[in-house]
């Protein structure tokens, strides 16, 4: 298994940076996802570790060993493209046989991967098919299969979820998740979609403009952002501005505690420095008669608007002229107007600089 | 509504009864006409009875056989040779950056050229008292112009050959060159990414996927060279002929009992050219095939 190490890496596409001084590095065997919007750069960062455009500066190392050098062809990052790209003049088995027959592998032993191999990705008995007589599903799994025939170290895969429907999707993503383990692949996954992220992949660097905005498990991005972008990206999210006053945050909703497991790296907790509280929705709830906890904040407010989405009820409440955005399961008894009391854990605060 | 789709029914032939009767009476006609005469019927000079006559003593000729291989082989050997060195220039255009667009346009300045002025410049470079052999005559290559090997009116047809391949080679490159420039050229990384090298890309990506764009180029290159009549008549030797020159004298001569022979010719020829357009076609449904 390989350590890919990708070191102040720049990249320009007609003298304009769309990677700038980009360091990430993914452990042997990690399975990690590039996330991000639309031309934020994730794909160009895998085709550059795929050895399929090269960086401007910077350096790609696999296993501590600069991989700049090396062509594509002998990389051994083998990329699985967004629209599968299986070569259209050719049937299944000579698609996945392909990268086999490119190393000179005899027949024999490549007629045995082939069927191993469809076998592994549910479509025995597909080796006469041509590819546009499959669905985008099979298409799929016949490109990871023509991917996985070269025994890649490295596995790349781009949007690979994104041209299938709602079904075959989470048959998939749990699919790949399932292969990287058992295959024993350094596998990195670009996708614009949050929950596919956060569902498959070990680690998430967050991508945006150009740059990792943060990297780290999906708990880590959701609860302790430490930009908004991130914070954004991954839901919902009510910022309240303040300052440190006599060792607490305060704002306009109130005095909030402050300490530094609470506060983004990099910040200093200090008298008057100005900060934002950053909180979910849904990490907030009503307070009810019986629970008293210290570890709770309490705030008071006035429902100004509700609205009911099925399995969620949103709310806005007024507090001390903050709206405050609250997610509730249902049932929720409360209704516009009403003064309601609100608790949330202390631990679920999260100051940092917006 | 219904009436509409009744006129819709003989609207479109009406419409192209003046494409029609020229395509019909002249070239359908003439097709009839002659296949008419090629089976002694030629009421013009006295031939009423129908007979398989003049095929069986055409077909069985030696002069008749030798023309039908030296046709072919002409055909042959001018196709495949441009097709090669067609798809070979198409590949190398292909991968020249953008700037060179002069090298792009001059490639094609044959294609404009016609083939009689191709003829023209073939017979004043390569003939023994042509340029080349002057040329190396005076710089005491040779020691005399008519050691310069004969190339033109040779019974290997090389002067014919010459002409086609300068008329075909730009014209199968540009079809190629066409072809090539909208293959996906992700395809290429895909290829790459899996091991490939640039030799193994052309061989196993870019050639089988333009194959049937090459192929039917081929067909039309090969169909004309074998009908056409102008640069052998010019270049080639007396003996043997190709087939359409061996046609054409048969027709212009003044023993009028010389024209159903001319008409078997004609008619080998119409078969073998009617071959070719059901190939064509295969070679088309091929290509869209992909898409």
């Amino acid at each position: 298994m390989v350590e890919i190490k990708l070191q102040d890496i720049t990249k320009e596409f007609t003298g304009e940076e769309v990677i700038k001084d980009l360091d990430l590095t993914v452990e042997p065997g990690e399975l990690v996802a590039l996330l991000g919007p639309s031309g934020c750069g994730k794909t160009t960062t895998l085709n550059l570790i795929a050895g399929l455009l090269a960086p401007e500066a910077g350096d790609i190392l696999f296993d501590g060993e600069s991989v700049l050098d090396v062509a594509t062809e002998t990389r051994g990052a083998v990329l699985v493209f967004q629209d599968y790209l299986l070569f259209p003049h050719m049937n299944v088995a000579d698609n996945i046989a392909f990268g086999l027959k490119m190393r000179g592998e005899g027949e024999e032993s490549r007629k045995r991967k082939v069927h191993d191999l469809l076998d592994l990705v549910g479509l025995s008995g597909y080796e006469e098919s041509y590819p546009h007589n499959l669905s985008g599903g099979q298409q799929q799994r016949v490109a990871l299969a023509r991917a996985l025939a070269i025994n890649p170290e490295v596995l790349l895969l781009d949007e690979p979820f994104s041209n299938l429907d709602a079904n075959l999707r989470a048959d998939m993503q749990k699919f790949i998740r399932n292969l990287h383990l058992e295959e024993e692949m350094t596998t990195i996954f670009v996708t614009h979609d949050r929950d596919e992220a956060m569902l498959i992949a070990d680690r998430i660097a967050v991508m945006n403009d150009g740059i990792i905005e943060q990297y780290g498990t999906a708990e880590e991005l959701y609860k302790h952002p430490q930009t908004d972008f991130v914070a954004d990206f991954f839901g919902k999210a009510n910022y309240l501005q303040g300052e440190i006053q006599n060792g607490e945050f305060s704002c306009a909703a109130g005095d909030l505690p402050v300490h530094e497991d609470l506060v983004a790296p990099g910040i200093k907790i200090e008298e008057g420095k100005e900060l934002a509280v950053m909180i979910r929705p849904e990490f907030i709830e009503f307070a009810s008669a019986t629970e008293d906890d210290n570890c709770q904040v309490h705030l008071e407010g006035v429902i100004c608007e509700k609205r009911f989405v099925g399995e969620r009820i949103f709310y806005e409440i007024l507090v001390n002229g903050q709206v405050l955005q609250v997610t509730v399961l249902p049932p929720s008894e409360f209704e516009i107007k009403e003064e309601v009391e609100l608790v949330l854990d202390v631990n679920n605060l999260w100051y940092m600089e917006v | 509504m219904l009436m509409w789709k009744k006129r819709s029914l003989w609207e479109p032939y009406l419409l192209l009864l003046p494409a029609l009767v020229v395509l019909g009476g002249l070239f359908l006609g003439g097709v009839v006409l002659g296949v008419l005469q090629s089976f002694g019927y030629f009421p013009l000079i006295g031939l009423n009875n129908f007979t398989f006559e003049y095929y069986t003593e055409m077909l069985s000729s030696p002069e008749f056989l030798d023309a039908l291989g030296y046709s072919l082989y002409i055909s042959v050997v001018s196709s495949v040779l441009a097709a090669v060195i067609g798809v070979f220039l198409a590949y190398q255009l292909a991968k020249l950056p953008k700037k060179h667009t002069l090298v792009k346009l001059i490639y094609k300045l044959p294609i404009v050229v016609p083939h009689i002025i191709a003829t023209l410049l073939v017979f004043l470079f390569f003939t023994q008292s042509g340029l080349l052999s002057r040329i190396l005559y005076n710089l005491g290559i040779i020691e005399q112009i008519e050691s310069f090997p004969a190339l033109v009116f040779d019974k290997k047809g090389i002067g014919i050959i010459l002409v086609y391949l300068w008329k075909e080679i730009p014209f199968i490159a540009l079809i190629t060159y066409t072809v090539l420039k909208h293959i996906n050229t992700s395809f290429e990384e895909v290829a790459a990414n899996l091991g490939a090298n640039s030799r193994q890309i052309f061989w196993h990506i870019y050639l089988p996927l333009s194959l049937p764009s090459i192929g039917s180029a081929v067909i039309i290159v090969f169909a004309f060279s074998f009908g056409a009549f102008e640069i052998p008549f010019l270049l080639g030797p007396t003996y043997p002929k190709t087939l359409p020159v061996m046609a054409y004298q048969r027709y212009i001569s003044s023993d009028l009992m010389q024209r159903p022979y001319a008409m078997v010719i004609a008619v080998v020829l119409t078969v073998i050219c009617v071959g070719l357009i059901y190939l064509y076609k295969k070679s088309v449904d091929l290509m869209l095939r992909y898409n």
